[in-house]
């Protein structure tokens, strides 16, 4: 289990963690989701002591991780993709950071087997492409079968048959009961990964949540209505359960009525419509919504595009 | 490349297990399993075992040419074309040993290489979180780096003393014999100053974190100090000098005398507080950095 309490981190006049507050719970997958400089990173380096927090605290079970006698076996980890020196081989490599350890030669080829890299663990690590890069960090990570797994992007650069492997390797090591983190900032990627979301924006969390409440909580259908009668519409259509806003004269904005009802009510009173249309919302366009207004640096045109 | 199969992170282990905030398989760290994981660093990395080598080489290779040239068997090229002794003027040991000039360059930068590599490439941090205490690490690094260049400076000076003493002698010029008052203490003192100098590279490394600036304050602490601090300092404060680390260890390494010298003993403990004073610094830093 992560605990992050209270957690600022500041760069001289910058503030990359503004008071973050949240836990990472064992036997799943926890998903930790945001814009590029939310603090997502920051706060992955202060939970393995890398950084030293401005204030607040980051454990791992409880203590500090560098109190960890066996850290390989607590926590492993991957930040950067091509965290290697380019002229060792991948085998050399995971040889070299386990022995710090005591892990062996035998566990070095479990995990080259993991990750798929055995038949090219030989090779310098620097000849590697971004993909192949990926999945002798997330070998590393594994060395020392630790039951705490943090990645940072993990699927940064791999094919589309790294990204199920992710998946699928994520999902088992949660099922396995390990507490599994994973940053990202493509929604679409979680959606598919993770049990449970924390979306951070500007170094604070903006919502901690389990996917499901997540997706039940944004999607579901509104319906637009364009009529002259709006208000005789909406009085008609209140009901519990439904709400409808308008945001300008002659519009509405309806949840919880199927188009196709709307339109019934509208012919058996009458009521001219210019226009009924479904919109379904997103996750992603839920996400957007959650983190639009902490985003640094937008496009001249990115809330027109999404 | 190839999507295995069985995703099992633990071959032989097909059901979950509970999971313990104790490390599983007698994982842990220990001093020895850090000096493992730093000598299989450094002889990894082929471009260190090839400096290495390179190192011995030189050393034996200036040390025979230099004894050659100072025979007259090779001859060198004076001012106006003229053939003229080489390192004549130089003593028998100096001559033998000159390679410790260059040799000093790059065991220096091997050091610096060995200690900032790891963060240029950001692996520095996976170091890190292997021993998130840092300092066994550190002091492991700084372990493997005297297990592994230490042994081979000792032996490329004593190879480089053996054959151009060889070499002086078959061309019947005086020699510095074995036993004669401090040349063994010098031949082994200038295996040993050079892998100091390694260790002093090491450190800057780490503190500049930057290969380019570590070589930069290397060169400038190493081979500038000595020259261009001297003529800085005013005539009273010249005595200042002779605490410079090269100037200490030109104490240990050679066999002439000279007032603005400290003794052997002086001078390697002098050497040796400038290699312990800079690592201590850079541990310190280490310490306190965000990585």
């Amino acid at each position: 289990m992560i605990t992050v309490d209270s957690l600022v981190k500041r760069y001289g006049t910058t503030t990359a963690v503004d008071g973050m507050t949240f836990t990472v719970q064992p036997g799943r997958v926890t998903g930790f989701l945001g814009p590029n400089g939310a603090g997502k990173s920051t706060t992955m380096r202060v939970v393995l002591g890398l950084d030293r927090p401005t204030s607040g605290q980051a454990l791992v079970d409880g203590r500090p991780f560098r109190d960890a006698t066996a850290p390989l076996a607590l926590v492993g980890s991957l930040l950067d993709g091509k965290a290697f020196d380019r002229s060792r081989s991948a085998r050399n490599h995971l040889r070299a950071v386990g022995a710090a350890n005591g892990v062996g030669r035998s566990r070095v080829e479990e995990v080259l087997e993991v990750a798929g890299l055995t038949s090219v663990a030989h090779r310098s690590a620097g000849s590697f492409s971004l993909g192949m890069g990926q999945r002798l960090g997330i070998a590393t990570a594994l060395l020392a079968d630790p039951p705490v797994v943090m990645l940072d992007e993990p699927v940064n650069g791999l094919d589309p048959d790294g990204i199920t492997w992710i998946r699928r390797l994520t999902r088992q090591l949660a099922d396995e009961g390990r507490t599994v983190f994973l940053s990202s900032h493509l929604m679409s990627e979680m959606e598919l990964t993770a049990d449970h979301l924390v979306i951070v924006g500007r170094g604070r969390v903006l919502a901690d949540t389990p996917m499901t409440d997540f997706i039940s909580s944004t999607s579901g259908e509104r319906v637009q209505v364009a009529t002259p009668d709006a208000t005789t519409l909406a009085a008609l259509l209140a009901a519990p359960g439904v709400t409808v806003t308008s945001a300008e004269p002659g519009a509405l904005d309806v949840r919880g009525v199927p188009a196709s009802a709307i339109g019934e009510v509208a012919a058996r009173h009458g009521i001219v419509l210019h226009q009924l249309a479904t919109q379904r919302l997103s996750l992603e366009d839920a996400f957007m919504k959650l983190t639009n207004d902490t985003v640094d640096f937008h496009g001249t045109d990115s809330r027109s595009v999404k | 490349m190839t999507t295995p199969t069985s995703m099992n992170t633990t071959a032989g282990t097909t059901t979950a297990r509970t999971r313990h905030a104790e490390p599983t398989r007698g994982y842990r760290i220990t001093g020895l399993r850090l000096l493992r994981s730093e000598l299989i660093r450094f002889t990894t990395v082929r471009s260190n075992v090839i400096t290495v080598a390179a190192l011995g080489l030189l050393m034996v290779l200036i040390g025979v040419i230099a004894a050659a040239t100072s025979t007259g068997a090779v001859t060198g090229v004076g001012p106006g074309g003229a053939p003229a002794p080489g390192f004549a003027g130089t003593g028998p040991l100096a001559t033998v040993l000159a390679g410790s000039t260059p040799g000093v360059l790059v065991v220096g930068v091997l050091g610096v290489l060995v200690g900032a590599r790891e963060y240029g490439s950001g692996m520095i941090r996976t170091t890190m979180t292997a021993d998130p205490r840092r300092i066994g690490a550190f002091l492991a690094r700084i372990g493997a780096f005297i297990a592994v260049v230490m042994p081979a400076t000792v032996l490329a000076s004593l190879v480089a003393y053996g054959a151009g003493t060889a070499m002086l002698s078959a061309g019947g010029a005086p020699t510095a014999a074995w036993g004669d008052p401090g040349v063994a203490r010098a031949v082994i003192g200038t295996g040993v100053y050079l892998a100091g100098v390694g260790l002093l590279g090491l450190c800057l490394g780490v503190l500049t974190r930057s290969i380019g600036q570590g070589v930069g304050w290397l060169v400038g602490l190493v081979m500038v100090l000595p020259g261009f601090g001297a003529l800085l300092l005013p005539d009273d404060w010249q005595h200042v000098a002779q605490y410079f680390p090269s100037n200490a260890g030109a104490a240990f390494t050679t066999i002439t005398e000279s007032s603005s010298q400290l003794g052997a003993g002086p001078g390697a403990a002098v050497f040796l507080a400038w290699v312990v004073g800079l690592g201590t610094v850079a541990a310190v830093m280490l310490r306190r950095r965000d990585v």
